[in-house]
């Protein structure tokens, strides 16, 4: 099994090159094995909106250079809307303004984007200007990157797709084109479509520019359990997605995060030191409680948005000199934490859901069609919103058709019925997960209420603080 | 205004969330623990989704579904709803109204329009949304509240800051520059917004004493940004308590006693802290305030002398800091904010 990737993110186009190898360097002093570089197209483009291949060539053989000599990995995220604190959602003028790129309402009226204080048009997954755009830009950034890499191996991952969360919908398409009704479930289907083909085009030219095998996660927006392209996609790719922010509590993080044990190909799971400057303030002892719940949901492969902004960032844990802040060495103590989790066969419910009881659920959502994602990001779930809930997961009753050996019954995903050997006062008040590891059976819950929980793990007593995540392991595999 | 090249730099979240919390004390950053969801925290966002005659769904930030279904009776449910939650927040969307949202905001905006002209039509088509019945809000400042020309907005916005001019907020926690801001306009938008680490970066040592070091920071400020319009130098707590004040005249006293630094003070700025000395002098007060005391007369008389600049509550309809007042007055107390590395 590869190492996790623990990744800080540079916005090194922000940071003066001169401070490029100490900002790194720091960050790996700080415990993270990979740094994150997102390419911004807009930031690469020719007045054409073309790629600017030799400017990509110098910079990325320059950075991954860097990277290699700090002993560190490199994860690639190449958009075209890499992150949500670029101005024009990264793309060029020549892309973004062109009427052949946008959106539409059912009414013909360009769908619009907030972009700082002011707003544009959203591209549409379905125009086929926009489609050949992109692939060209990741095909000509993979290139610059593989030519430019100095050693194998350099290149750890690859995330291709809009990473930015999305405020108003999932997976923003132009509706109107198929003249569908967005509460419609061909509608939700349509959509899905749209962002498949989106996506794997993506990802075909990333793969045909020679990106690494393996290292290829398709971005996500919202909710990845609300979201009929990512139940399918999960199938054949890897994806990638933000965790949920603080204010979604606990649970709903710790659910979103569990999602990372049972991707067959793959994750990448986007946590948070600060914000953007008009986004609803977080502090850093909040970033790092979700992320402490994310990784002991079993987030493996992570990147720390962001280890290093420059400017436009609120809170990243290098501050624009490259200097750490006062909560680097707290982030330092989580990924020494994190680095003792125990890995292993997970042993729970697995998280899957029925693309079409999805797009039901979806079609069926009370608030209308639109805002799905931006009531995700408060930590609802497709079910909280929606008329006809998804209900029993549709894989886990699958599993149990089929025979499947290992019987989950754990208190995880709103169930409460008890886990074997944990036992929990008050019932149902801490999420469980249990790892099987090569020195017997760890678990690993997190209390997702306001008081503290008395836990009883393999007949020790355990008590459990508010928010506090405890992993313990046992001395004998007892199943699986 | 702000916008997509405003360059924002110098910023720890505590001190960000320090000063955001001041003035919008529910968006005052929690812990994932306490979101639980288990009903014991007051407070939070109330959204209600119905379709004209029926609750579809009811959704609160803190506490989950708190109702699937029930009569949909207008405000009345809402007010009654958001009662039971223990919050003053609430919305609520008929099933159609994001829908409607983005229609009608996609028909008006345009790639020209700037941050000024986007925000007056997204606050125009959301009054048009409640007019119409598919949203209400609790409370409800878009209707009381009227909605100035764009033209009137910029001509106000180059009078309070004058292009190449800077501001800066510095707030004080004891001896300590706990939070503030810097700004600079330049080229009719914000070009430039520093925050906490910049101030700190800029001036140096502080002694200790905002009444002294104000001169010390705005110097530093001048020096980086250009001229200051603007500047406002207090204890944190002072300015909390000033936010929240009911009883008029709080600026006006603070402002004479130097319990606030107001360094330099424009028109506009002596105007909008003398509006609430006016509303004092029109009260019982009045003759109190203007013989037995001194300051207020002191104050109102400097407010006459400066009538002929620009009138904030003129130029808006309102008094900017009575809103503000109202709405924290019924906001949840910011929660103290722990000792928080940055």
């Amino acid at each position: 099994m590869d190492a996790p990737i623990r990744a800080a993110s540079l916005r090194f186009t922000r940071v003066d090159p001169s401070r490029w190898p100490k900002v790194v360097r720091t960050l790996v002093a700080l415990g993270f094995n990979a740094v994150d570089l997102p390419l911004v197209w807009r930031e690469y483009a020719a007045d054409d909106g073309s790629p600017d291949a030799a400017r990509l060539a110098h910079d990325l053989a320059a950075l991954l250079r860097i990277v290699a000599d700090a002993g560190a990995r490199a994860v690639l995220r190449l958009g075209p809307w890499p992150v949500a604190d670029v101005a024009g959602l990264g793309l060029p003028d020549a892309v973004l303004l062109d009427p052949a790129v946008r959106s539409h309402t059912r009414r013909r009226n360009p769908r619009w984007v907030s972009d700082h204080l002011r707003v544009v048009p959203l591209p549409s997954l379905r125009s086929a200007t926009y489609n050949t755009a992109a692939r060209a830009w990741i095909t000509a950034a993979v290139e610059a990157a593989v030519a430019g890499a100095p050693a194998h191996g350099v290149i750890a991952r690859v995330l291709v797709g809009h990473g930015a969360p999305a405020l108003l919908r999932d997976a923003p398409d132009d509706l109107d084109a198929a003249g569908l009704d967005p509460a419609d479930v061909d509608a939700t289907a349509a959509e899905a479509d749209a962002a498949m083909g989106f996506l794997r085009g993506l990802a075909a030219a990333a793969r045909a520019a020679g990106a690494p095998a393996g290292s290829l996660r398709l971005c996500i927006q919202g909710d990845p359990l609300a979201s009929v392209a990512a139940a399918q996609l999960a199938a054949d790719e890897g994806l990638a997605w933000s965790a949920l922010p603080a204010r979604a509590g606990v649970r709903a993080i710790w659910r979103d995060a569990r999602l990372a044990t049972t991707l067959a190909h793959g994750h990448h799971v986007d946590l948070r030191a600060g914000h953007a400057p008009l986004e609803a303030p977080s502090r850093a002892t909040d970033a790092l409680d979700v992320a402490r719940v994310a990784l002991g949901a079993g987030a493996r492969d992570v990147t720390v948005l962001h280890g290093c902004a420059g400017a436009d960032w609120v809170g990243a844990i290098l501050d624009e000199q490259g200097e750490p802040r006062l909560a680097a060495a707290r982030w330092q103590s989580l990924l020494a934490w994190a680095g003792a989790l125990p890995e292993g066969v997970e042993r729970s419910r697995r998280i899957g859901r029925d693309p079409a009881a999805i797009a039901r659920a979806r079609s069926a959502t009370v608030f209308g069609a639109l805002p799905l994602a931006w009531l995700a990001r408060w930590g609802f779930s497709l079910d909280e919103v929606s008329a006809e809930p998804v209900g029993a997961d549709a894989l886990e009753q699958a599993a149990v058709a089929g025979g499947e050996p290992w019987a989950p019954a754990f208190t995880m995903d709103d169930k409460t019925q008890p886990a074997p050997g944990v036992s929990l006062d008050p019932p149902g008040a801490a999420m469980v997960r249990a790892v099987d590891t090569a020195g017997g059976r760890a678990w690993v819950l997190a209390n997702v209420g306001a008081a503290a929980v008395a836990a009883t793990v393999g007949g020790a007593a355990h008590a459990l603080d508010p928010g506090a995540v405890l992993v313990v392991q046992t001395e004998e595999q007892t199943g699986g | 205004m702000a916008d997509g090249e405003t360059r924002w730099s110098g910023m720890d979240t505590r001190s960000w969330a320090r000063l955001v919390s001041l003035v919008a004390p529910g968006m005052a950053p929690l812990p994932p623990r306490h979101h639980a969801r288990d009903g014991s925290l007051p407070g939070g966002l109330l959204l209600v989704a119905h379709d004209g005659t029926r609750v579809l769904r009811a959704l609160h930030t803190l506490r989950g579904v708190v109702a699937t279904e029930g009569p949909w009776a207008g405000r009345e449910t809402l007010a009654a709803l958001a009662a039971q939650c223990d919050t003053r927040f609430a919305v609520a969307l008929r099933r159609d109204a994001a829908e409607r949202f983005m229609e009608r905001v996609g028909g008006r905006c345009t790639t020209a329009d700037d941050a000024v002209d986007t925000t007056l039509l997204a606050l125009g088509v959301l009054r048009e949304l409640i007019d119409d019945g598919a949203l209400d809000v609790l409370p409800s400042p878009l209707r009381s509240v009227p909605l100035p020309p764009v033209e009137v907005v910029r001509a106000t916005w180059d009078r309070v800051l004058p292009d190449g001019h800077s501001a800066v907020i510095a707030l004080f926690e004891g001896p300590a520059l706990v939070t503030g801001l810097a700004l600079r306009r330049r080229g009719g938008v914000i070009d430039q917004v520093h925050g906490v680490e910049s101030l700190r970066a800029w001036s140096g040592p502080l002694g200790g004493d905002f009444r002294r070091d104000h001169r010390v920071i705005r110097a530093a400020v001048e020096r980086a940004l250009g001229p200051v319009a603007v500047g406002l130098f207090a204890p944190e707590a002072t300015v909390l308590d000033l936010l929240r004040a009911e009883a008029p005249g709080g600026w006006a006293r603070a402002v004479a006693v130097r319990d606030v630094m107001v360094e330099p003070m424009p028109p506009w700025a002596a105007m909008a802290t003398g509006v609430s000395a006016l509303r004092a002098a029109a009260d019982e007060s009045r003759r109190w305030a203007f013989s037995a005391d001194g300051w207020l007369a002191k104050t109102t008389r400097k407010v006459i002398d400066l009538a002929s600049t620009v009138d904030l509550q003129a130029v808006l309809g309102f008094d900017p800091l009575a809103v503000l007042g109202v709405v924290l007055r019924e906001s949840r107390t910011r929660p103290t904010q722990p000792d928080d590395p940055a």
